[in-house]
Formats: structure tokens, C-alpha cells, sequence
């Protein structure tokens, strides 16, 4: 690195504060526009007050054998100044390579040859810069506070002073520190020596191995002060699987503020929703208005994706839920296990996870979950079973549904006919041919067991296929009843 | 031999601060403190990231907002952002119509960004030697007495400067407003253009150079030369490459680009912009530098009927421009709720909701948010600008925001005036407050009082937005802040027609 040209005055004249021209002279030491050897010999033989401005303005500028003769000096008598001086200006620098060589090896010297508080302000000074040998001085002088800082009556006149400790030692991001750190905001103790400590979390907050921080921040999520709480609930939510985390605490006691705060900071993940589609990939239209209308409900987008056709594209804004929310929920809107779900579904799923591979950065990636399919869920079978007795009134009905093959298809579906009353009938093939193994008395009532229209469903409702009498209910995701059911479970979904 | 590049010039031709967007969340998982000086304090500021040394850990991001528009979503998501900061988040509206956003951790940047990107909004280019947020007329579009719609201007100029062959690397920072109305005073500007007319037709004269700093303060002069609307983006970008090529990067406070009009002189400057803009196929008129814009600018606070006939905006005072979440979530709420969603901001660091029905007008000056940001503040406080101070910024030597407004609110209880009086409060002497452009400027100093170095302003005054554009000068080199508001009280009353209330003493 070359260094900026020095413009030698043969006489300087110092500056002091309140002085006029003081800002601009230090302004201009800081650039490297005045020489420094003068301001030097000033501030070693005492000629100079070792005035904060005047340090942060030399800061940069020192190599190893001056900051050497200046700590050994008289300037270096009360770190106060250096202190001021140091918060200001240290933070940009510390890992500037020159400033590192110029000044650790002789403040770490330095500082532990200093009287007691003295040594606590160098220290400070100190560790701004990250280095094991730095953090370890923390460390010890950190755990001694904190059985101080538990002591009932403990004086919070002392501890006052080592609360700029607490983040600083967060910033050296030394997991061996995480107990100590997330003790401090945990355990009963003034309120700003937890503060102090909760930011020296959040400050290296990376660092800390997740089996620690996870409970010990949902722990804090509950504390009587909201304050410490409602920072700690931020910090789980800057997690990677925070939400996971920030949900297991729905069901806590929190502050009112918090758990509107929670509300807030819950991210619901984006559905897919898995449908079976009509011929040529089409996907009726009662699925995209669920789609939409949940979408607006969830605050997170939702797609439909028909297993007769090519998944549909996922845009930006889809991503950025995802990696918000941590997890991508796929929800086959299936009915009946079989070829579908059994086979379709873990490909489709897998195409998921690839695609998310690819459209994230390693790492930020959301995992990609789903839930059983929509007509095993016992509550939907209960429903169904509602709405059906609802609509038949008393009538004799029977349900169609698509023929299924294996022993698994049939052990379901004669569960089902446990839960309904009313064994199943395959409808074997589409349009006239349609043959109804039923009783030309028998139901009053047929329920094509389908959400969406179909060209079975369809077919029923053809010149001749059903007898008039005969009522069809329409495709399930018509009726008022099973829409709201599903919107409602769709909604809840986390 | 080449000089030698300063340190700051090193560090931007190693490496253009654009590129790290894509790491943004591996820098947050490997931590800040890893980060080399000039990646941390100089290019993460070419995506808006702005690392504080006063809050180490805690970062700024300078968002940018053409003509100060913004609508209820973005302000949500800006909101969303802030409040993910707890008591560490806040909110400034800035002296550029912009919002800039504190308490951040850099793990918040890259679901930030992508967030803001989802909106529409961007923080790039906005700090260090970049163009700047580009200001506009605050009721552009609205405004009675608008002469051309500025929005349009400022959103293609800035599209034009941040395009990939617009440059990355200026000497310095660079500030570009454009006028639309009697009242846009903006020679505090490296590049303004002003509303003129050229043989009967509307456009816009050229003047250059405005900027304040410790060392120098101008107003922008004339260049002489007349663009039509379509012609501002290719001329801000000849302006802007000619600055990039020949601008002064040996000396920083010698770099803003009336340094480089003194260099070259303003004939030769004009020549050489005119070449550059010729290279990009454009071609500007001589112009004798008369323009359309003749007082000092309205605040546009409380309620004023906009051009469109039924609908108003509400201007409404953000006391020194400081916000916090929950008060953002509430302006865009109340901005959907009673308006079209839009808001604006203004230079004075005060917000309008805009499109108001006439019929929704009383809802609205009913809303409780009203009691904290009111329509109608008092003659101080409407017009009282402020930098940030030593919470956030570690050259103030005084606590800028929050002196400012008890100043302001004490001065109120205490006086009565007849006018509004524009107050300009800044940290240091690095002069972000503007307060040359105030009728009365404070800067931050420090003095002795009993023997003691104490914190106090100097006080400027006489600053002048109208027909014949004055900057304030100084009046008084040190005032201790334990002694500010007699002072400042006395001067009201000498200069400024103020009265004592009956009720104070
Ligand atoms: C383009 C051609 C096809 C159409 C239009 C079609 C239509 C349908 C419809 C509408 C359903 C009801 C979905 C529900 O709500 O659960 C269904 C279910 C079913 N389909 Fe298809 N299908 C087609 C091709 C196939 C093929 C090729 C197979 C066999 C490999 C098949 C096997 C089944 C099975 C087993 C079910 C029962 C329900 C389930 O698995 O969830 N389908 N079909
Ligand atoms: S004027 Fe000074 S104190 Fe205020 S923001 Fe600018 S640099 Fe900071």
C-alpha cells in the first residue's frame, strides 16, 4: 500500500479544543495531510493533552513502534481518552492488517500491566480487535461479573461499567462463549446486563451452535421483561428453521406484545397444491380461485400443479416465502391412494426439492414437506360423510369414485364405507358406455366423489346415463360447505 | 507517473461494492468484524448497506426513492424491516425525500433486499461517490401550480445511471435534482435543472456545482445551456462520465464538481460536457440561464387541494424526520385507508398522503397518528431540518435530532410568530444538515463555558431559497446548548417579528 503524501510544515501550529480551526486541523491529520512526528513528540512528553479527537484522528496512521512509545508514555496514563477515542474509531478498522500488527501485541502487553480499572477500560480498547488471546480476557472478567450480576444487591454501579463487555465479547464469536453469553440474558440479574448480553447474542449471532441458542431464545421469548423477550423472538426469527421455532411458541404464555409480535413475525410457507388435472394438463378453474383466495388468506403464495402436466414455474416472490418461511408445503388435494399418491406424489416432491436446490443459495434453502393426502384426513372424511346425509335427506344414495386396484385401495376404501354408511361403486369408464353397477330403483342421490368436474362426473349428467329421478351433486369443491372446510385447514396450515 | 490513488481510490478500482450482493448472506454467517476496512466502510455502500461505527454490528440502509414516491406496500416492507430491530430500529426521512433504516443486522440484508426488490424498491448506489437520490417537486403530478411533472424525469435519469454502461466509479458524490414548480429551490445540487423556457417552449436550463461541505459552500451557476424533458437522462449521463474521467481523485475535499468547473473554467466545462453529450447522440441549446423557478419552497403541510378537482393531499410534520415501525405501518395504513395508498416525502423531512377524496378528509384528520405527526405544527417545527447526530453518526459533536427538537418545542411554548421560520440543524461541519440553506443554521461545536469544554452550536444566519438565493452566514461561533434557546429566543424576537406568550415569563 502506498501512503499519502505528507506535506511537511515547518512549523505547526496546535490546535486545541474549542479552537476554530481545531476540526479542520484534526480533519486533516486524519487525512494524512500534516505531519505526525510532531503530534507525537507532543503527546509523549506531555506538551499534547491526549484529547479522544486527537487520538481517533491518529489511529490509523501509528506503526508498532510509536503506538509502543506512546502507550509507554504519559499519554497512555488513563485510558479514558484512548477509550473514547477507541469506540469511535477502532470498529472500521480491526481488520485492516496494519492497524492489527500496529497495535495488538502492545495493548494486549499493556493491558495487563494496568492497575484494575484501568485494566477494564484497555480492555475494552482491546477488544475490539478478534483474537482467541482477546477473547479469553473477556471471558474471565465476563464470568466474574455474572456472579456478581446474580448476587441480590449486587451494585449496579460496578457492572454499569462492563456492560459495553457483553456485545463485545458476542463479536469475537468464540462458540465456546455461547453458554456464558446466553446464561447472562437468561439468568435473574439487573435488566441491562441481560440487554448487554442478548446483544452480544444477536452480534454473533451465526456463531452460536443451534441446539443452545434455539431453547435458550424461546426461553427468553417468555421472560416478564418484553423487552428482552421481544428481541429474542427477532432473533429466532433470523434463524435458519426459525419459524419452526417461532411456532412451538403459539402456544405459550407471552406477553400480549409479544405474541402480537409473534403474529407478526410468523411466515406462513408457500403451498403447492397437487391436483390431478384434466386432459392436456388443464386445471379447472374451482382450483385457482382456492388458490388465489388462500393465497390472500396465508399472506404466502400458492400454486396449483396438475399431475397432467409440467409443475408449474415458481416466480420470485414464491422463493423469497420460502426462504422466509423456511419450508415449501406441498398438499395433494388427492382423494383416493392410488397410482397418484403412492407413485406421482414422492416424484413430484423430489422435483420440488431439486428445483429449490436450484433456485437458492446453498444453505438458504427451505425444505420441502408434505402432508397426507386430502381424503385420508379424518376430518374430511367426517365431513363428507355431513354433507352427504345432509343432501340425501333420508334418500338412499351411493358414492362414485374412480376404480382403484390392490389390497391397501381396497382396505381404504372399504373404511370409507365404514364412515359413510354406504359401500362404493366404480365408475369404470367415461361417457354412455358408463355402466352403474346399481339398482335402477335404488339411490335417489349420486355423489361422484371428486372436487373438481371431471368426464366421469360429467358423463352422469348425459342423456340417458342416470335415470331422471336421479339427483348428482356436483363436484365437491362446488358445495359451500367442503370450500370453507378447506380453506379453513388450508389457511391453518403452517 | 500517475499520482498516487488515495486509499479510498484503491479500494473502489479493486473491486466495485456491486458484486457482493450475491454473498450478502455468506458475509452475514461469516460475520462483519472479518471484513476488510474498505469492504465494510466503502463498498457495501454501493448496495445502500451503511456500517456505523457509533452502533458496531447495527447497519444503515439508504434506500433510494425518485421524487421522494412511495407507496403504502414498500413503506410495509421498510416498516416490517425496522421492526424486526426492536428498540435498535428507527427510520429517518432524509434531506434527499429518502428513507434511510438503522439497527439492521447484516444477517437482515439479503431478505431485505430481495423483500424490497419484490416491491419495486432498491438501495443501490445510494451512499459514497455514487449519484445520489434524485430529488424532485414533493406534488409533482398534484400541484396547482406545477409547470412539468417531474416524476417521469427522475425516474428515467435514474434508470439511466444505473444502467450496467453508467459510471460505477465517481470521484466524489454526486446530487441531481430537477424542478417542476415556482418553488423548487435546488441550487444546493452538483446538477440542477430548473424549469426555463426557451423560445416559448418549456424545458429545463442547466446549472451546476451547488454542494456545502467543511470546507466550501456553493450554490449551483448557470451553464448556460437548455434541455428539453426527453434530453435530461443522456445529458446527466455525459455530465456524469466526464465527471467519472476527469473529476479530482487526489484530494477528497477538493472533489465535487465545482472543483472541477474552477479547474477547467465554466467555458471549457460547458465544451466538454457538450462533447461528451454529443458522443451519446445528444445536443443542447445556449441558454442565458433564466428560469421559472422564483421563491422559496412551500412545506406543503396540512391540507391542500391538489390540481385534480375533489382531491387534496395532507401534508403532515415528522418532527426532525425521525420514525419509528410502528409509526411507518401506521402512515401506510392511513395512506390506503383514506388516500390511494401513495405517499410523498419532502426535503423539509415531512410526509404526504396523497389523493385524498374530499369526503375522507375529516376520517383522516382524525386518525390518532395525526397527534403525533400534525397537519398543522408550529411555525418552527414544520420547517425544522435536522442531520442525525452523535446517536447514530460519530463526527456530531452534539446530539442533533433530539437538541433540535427540544430546542423547537421549547421555543414554541415560549414564543408566538407570525411566519414559519426555517431552522437547519446539523452535527459537525460536515454541513449534512444544510444549514447555510437555513434562515437560521446551527452547527455543533464545541465551546468553553465555566471553564469547561461543553457542547454548543454556531449559529448561521440569513440563509435565502427565494428569487435571489443567499446561503447563511455566520453569526456567532459558539453558543453553549444550556444557552441555545434564550439566544435563539432573542433572535426570533429581534429578527423575526416573534412575541413573547402572555403565559411565559
Ligand atoms: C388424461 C387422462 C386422465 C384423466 C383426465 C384422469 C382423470 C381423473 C380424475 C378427475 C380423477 C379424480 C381425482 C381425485 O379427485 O382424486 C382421477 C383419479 C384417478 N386416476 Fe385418473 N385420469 C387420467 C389418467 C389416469 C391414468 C393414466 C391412470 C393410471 C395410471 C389414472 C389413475 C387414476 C386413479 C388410480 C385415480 C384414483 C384417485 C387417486 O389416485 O387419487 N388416471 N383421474
Ligand atoms: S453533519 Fe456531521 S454530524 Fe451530521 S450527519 Fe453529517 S457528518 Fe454526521
Amino acid at each position: 500500500m502506498r501512503l499519502p503524501v505528507r506535506v511537511e510544515t515547518a512549523a505547526t501550529r496546535w490546535t486545541v479544543e474549542g479552537d476554530p480551526e481545531h476540526w479542520a486541523q484534526l480533519q486533516a491529520l486524519r487525512r494524512g495531510r500534516l505531519p505526525l512526528q510532531p503530534w507525537l513528540e507532543g503527546l509523549s512528553s506531555g506538551a499534547l493533552q491526549p484529547e479522544p479527537e486527537l487520538l481517533a484522528a491518529l489511529w490509523a496512521q501509528l506503526k508498532r513502534p510509536e503506538v509502543e512509545r506512546l502507550l509507554a508514555s504519559g499519554a497512555a496514563a488513563d485510558a479514558g481518552p484512548w477509550l473514547v477515542a477507541a469506540r469511535q474509531e477502532l470498529p472500521a478498522l480491526v481488520a485492516t492488517p496494519a492497524v492489527v500488527e500496529a497495535w495488538l501485541e502492545p495493548l494486549l502487553e499493556h493491558q495487563v500491566q494496568c492497575p484494575a480499572r484501568q485494566a477494564r477500560q484497555w480492555l475494552e480498547v482491546l477488544a475490539a480487535f478478534q483474537d482467541p488471546r482477546v477473547a479469553q480476557r473477556l471471558r474471565r472478567v465476563v464470568l466474574e461479573a455474572s456472579r456478581l450480576a446474580i448476587e441480590p444487591g449486587a451494585s449496579d454501579g460496578d457492572l454499569q461499567e462492563l456492560l459495553p463487555l457483553l456485545p463485545l465479547l458476542g463479536r469475537q464469536r468464540q462458540r465456546q462463549d455461547a453458554p456464558l453469553l446466553l446464561g447472562c440474558a437468561l439468568d435473574p440479574g439487573p435488566l441491562a446486563w441481560r440487554r448487554a448480553a442478548l446483544e452480544g447474542v444477536a452480534l454473533g449471532l451465526s456463531t452460536w451452535p443451534l441446539p443452545l441458542l434455539v431453547p435458550a431464545l424461546q426461553r427468553l421469548a417468555e421472560d416478564l421483561s418484553s423487552a428482552l423477550a421481544a428481541e429474542a423472538l427477532d432473533l429466532l426469527a433470523r434463524l435458519p428453521q426459525g419459524q419452526r421455532a417461532l411456532r412451538a411458541l403459539r402456544t405459550r404464555p407471552l406477553d400480549p406484545a409479544v405474541a402480537e409480535r409473534l403474529q407478526r413475525r410468523l411466515q406462513n410457507s408457500p403451498l403447492v397444491l397437487v391436483v390431478h388435472g384434466r386432459q392436456g394438463g388443464v386445471i379447472p378453474a374451482l382450483y385457482c380461485d382456492l388458490a388465489q383466495q388462500l393465497s390472500r388468506r396465508r399472506g404466502a403464495p400458492v400454486l396449483v400443479q396438475a399431475l397432467t402436466a409440467e409443475a408449474p414455474a415458481a416466480d420470485a416472490a414464491f422463493w423469497l416465502a420460502a426462504q422466509r418461511a423456511g419450508s415449501i408445503t406441498v398438499v395433494p388435494l388427492l382423494l383416493l391412494p392410488g397410482e397418484h399418491v403412492r407413485r406421482d406424489l414422492p416424484a413430484l416432491v423430489a422435483g420440488w426439492r431439486a428445483a429449490t436446490a436450484g433456485a437458492l443459495p446453498e444453505g438458504a434453502g427451505p425444505s420441502v414437506g408434505w402432508r397426507p393426502f386430502l381424503g385420508s384426513w379424518p376430518a374430511w372424511q367426517s365431513l363428507l360423510g355431513d354433507v352427504v346425509r345432509e343432501a340425501a335427506a333420508g334418500r338412499p344414495f351411493a358414492w362414485l369414485h374412480h376404480p382403484l386396484q390392490g389390497q391397501l385401495a381396497q382396505r381404504f376404501l372399504h373404511h370409507l364405507a365404514r364412515v359413510w354408511g354406504q359401500e362404493g361403486v366404480p365408475a369404470v369408464e367415461p361417457g354412455p358406455a358408463l355402466r352403474l353397477a346399481l339398482d335402477p330403483e335404488g339411490p335417489a342421490l349420486l355423489v361422484p366423489y371428486g372436487l373438481a368436474p371431471s368426464r366421469t362426473a360429467e358423463s352422469l349428467n348425459m342423456e340417458g346415463v342416470v335415470p331422471p329421478s336421479w339427483e348428482v351433486l356436483p363436484p365437491l369443491l362446488e358445495l359451500p360447505s367442503v370450500r370453507t372446510f378447506l380453506l379453513d385447514r388450508l389457511e391453518a396450515l403452517p | 507517473m500517475a499520482p498516487a490513488l488515495s486509499k479510498i481510490e484503491q479500494a473502489k478500482a479493486e473491486r466495485c461494492g456491486l458484486e457482493l450482493e450475491p454473498q450478502l448472506a455468506q458475509l452475514a454467517a461469516q460475520g462483519w468484524d472479518t471484513l476488510d476496512e474498505a469492504t465494510l466502510t466503502i463498498r457495501l455502500k454501493w448496495l445502500g448497506i451503511f456500517f456505523r461505527p457509533v452502533t458496531p454490528g447495527r447497519f444503515m440502509v439508504r434506500l433510494r426513492l425518485p421524487n421522494g414516491v412511495i407507496h403504502a406496500d414498500q413503506l410495509e416492507v421498510l416498516a416490517d424491516a425496522v421492526d424486526r430491530c426492536g428498540e435498535w430500529g428507527s427510520a429517518d426521512i432524509t434531506t434527499r425525500q429518502n428513507i434511510q433504516l438503522r439497527g439492521l443486522l447484516l444477517e437482515d440484508m439479503a431478505p431485505l433486499l430481495s423483500a424490497m426488490q419484490a416491491v419495486g424498491l432498491t438501495s443501490r448506489q445510494s451512499g459514497h461517490d455514487n449519484p445520489r437520490n434524485i430529488t424532485g417537486n414533493p406534488f409533482a403530478g398534484i400541484d396547482p401550480e406545477e409547470l412539468v411533472d417531474t416524476r417521469p424525469l427522475v425516474d428515467a435519469i435514474q434508470a439511466r445511471l444505473l444502467a450496467d454502461d453508467a459510471p460505477r466509479n465517481l470521484p466524489r458524490k454526486f446530487n441531481i435534482a430537477v424542478g417542476g414548480a415556482p418553488d423548487s429551490f435546488l441550487l444546493h445540487n452538483d446538477l440542477a435543472f430548473l424549469p426555463a423556457d426557451r423560445d416559448g417552449e418549456l424545458g429545463f436550463t442547466v446549472m451546476v456545482g451547488g454542494f456545502f461541505s467543511a470546507q466550501r459552500n456553493e450554490l449551483a451557476i448557470p451553464l448556460g445551456l437548455w434541455l428539453r424533458g426527453d434530453q435530461l437522462p443522456g445529458f446527466s449521463l455525459a455530465v456524469l462520465r466526464h465527471f467519472e474521467r476527469c473529476g479530482n481523485r487526489q484530494a477528497r475535499n477538493k472533489s465535487r464538481l465545482m472543483y472541477l468547473v474552477d479547474e477547467l473554467g465554466l467555458e471549457a466545462y460547458r465544451e466538454a460536457v457538450l462533447a461528451e453529450f454529443s458522443g451519446l447522440g445528444g445536443l443542447a441549446d445556449p441558454h442565458d440561464g433564466q428560469h421559472r423557478v422564483t421563491r422559496a419552497p412551500r412545506s406543503g403541510l396540512g391540507v391542500q387541494p391538489q390540481r385534480q378537482a375533489g382531491l387534496h393531499w395532507v401534508g403532515l410534520s415528522v418532527p426532525v424526520g425521525r420514525l419509528d415501525a410502528e409509526a411507518m405501518a401506521e402512515l401506510a395504513a392511513v395512506a390506503r385507508r383514506h388516500g390511494s395508498g401513495e405517499l410523498r416525502l419532502t426535503e423539509a423531512q415531512n410526509v404526504l398522503i396523497v389523493n385524498v377524496p374530499e369526503e375522507g378528509l375529516q376520517a383522516l384528520l382524525a386518525e390518532p397518528l395525526l397527534q403525533r405527526f400534525s397537519p398543522t405544527p408550529g411555525p418552527l417545527m414544520a420547517e425544522a431540518v435536522s442531520c442525525t447526530g452523535n446517536r447514530y453518526c460519530s463526527f456530531a459533536l452534539i446530539p442533533t435530532k433530539t437538541t433540535a427538537q427540544a430546542v423547537v418545542e421549547e421555543l414554541e411554548r415560549r414564543l408566538e410568530l407570525p411566519h414559519a421560520v426555517r431552522t437547519h440543524w446539523t452535527g459537525c461541519p460536515n454541513a449534512c444538515g444544510q444549514p447555510y440553506m437555513g434562515e437560521i443554521g446551527l452547527m455543533g461545536a464545541k465551546a468553553r463555558h465555566d471553564g469547561q469544554m461543553v457542547e454548543a452550536v454556531k449559529i448561521f444566519l440569513g440563509g435565502d431559497m427565494g428569487v435571489d438565493p443567499k446561503l447563511a452566514e455566520l453569526h456567532d461561533k459558539g453558543v453553549p446548548l444550556v444557552q441555545l434557546v434564550p439566544v435563539l429566543e432573542n433572535l426570533l424576537i429581534e429578527r423575526y417579528g416573534a412575541r413573547r406568550r402572555p403565559a411565559a415569563s
